[in-house]
């Protein structure tokens, strides 16, 4: 067990698993990441439906008033979504969709027209 | 002397195959957020330029298993021709979803037909100026959101449909 092609092997395996180790890192965190820019997007587009879910200066939490599978199913996924005045103007509302998966988060934000319901 | 037993090359030998194997597993969820991902910008493509969802079209029903989009025709310079409507509608049937798209005689879209399979179910939320996809794909499980507008924030581009 001790000759040179078991040490190569030896060290080949630790290598392999050295350099594969990351990038399996990379390929869940990617997964998470691509599931929270969905879940943060599908956000978006219930919040450019009623603005008035969220108020000035204050946070939700995602997912607001509908269910959401892609949040609910991956319980590492937890989101708040904070509002703002865009530009000190009353029509304009700022919602920063911040989606956190454990270890780290995004956030997205989008500006919404604050005056009409549609 | 009892010879010491060489646990390192098994031990590296399993944490490899271990992580390929946790590798090889979120590569199969990858492909089937993917196609959840194309799904719903599929279905996007018409639903951000309908302008209400119909109740009945054809021998289509408005409900949790299929929904239909009504788009305002468009002419070959991407104007829209009012009084006159193109229709698209998604429906869920046998483990697959159809998006099938139907424009008016003088529309300038074409006839569309799109089949996605391998689908475990899909059901259509309507709440009202919002439409909600939830997808299940094998294990895994996926909700979209549609803003329905009659108010055009997205501009129709002929090349979408």
């Amino acid at each position: 067990m001790n000759t040179r092609a078991d040490k190569v092997l030896r060290l080949a395996l630790l290598l392999s698993f050295i350099l594969g180790a990351p990038g399996l890192l990379m390929t869940i965190d990617a997964f998470y990441k691509r599931l929270s820019v969905e879940a943060a997007a599908g956000q978006a587009e219930y919040l450019k439906h009623m603005p008035f879910f969220i108020e000035n200066n204050s946070a939700v939490s995602a997912p607001v008033y509908h269910k959401n599978l892609t949040l609910e199913n991956y319980g590492i996924l937890s989101g708040k979504i904070y509002g703002s005045l865009y530009d000190s103007r009353p029509s304009l509302k700022e919602a920063r969709i911040a989606i956190n998966r454990g270890y780290a988060g995004l956030s997205v934000s989008v500006i919404l027209d604050a005056r009409v319901r549609r | 002397m009892k010879k010491k037993k060489p646990l390192l090359i098994p031990a590296i030998a399993l944490l490899s195959l271990f992580s390929q194997l946790a590798f090889a597993v979120f590569f199969v969820r990858h492909q089937d957020f993917d196609r959840f991902v194309f799904i719903s910008r599929e279905i996007n493509s018409f639903a951000g330029l309908a302008i209400e969802l119909e109740k009945n079209y054809l021998d289509y029903t408005k409900g949790p298993s299929s929904s239909i989009f009504l788009l305002e025709s468009i002419d070959i310079n991407s104007v829209l021709i009012k009084e006159h409507h193109d229709r698209a509608v998604a429906v869920f049937k046998d483990s697959s979803l159809s998006l099938n798209f139907y424009p008016s005689d003088i529309s300038a879209r074409r006839r569309s037909s799109f089949v996605f399979t391998g689908i475990n179910n899909a059901e259509f939320r309507d709440s009202g100026g919002v439409l909600f996809l939830d997808i299940h794909i094998r294990k895994e499980s996926f909700t979209a959101a549609y803003h329905i507008t009659p108010l055009y924030t997205r501009m129709p581009r002929a090349r979408r449909i």
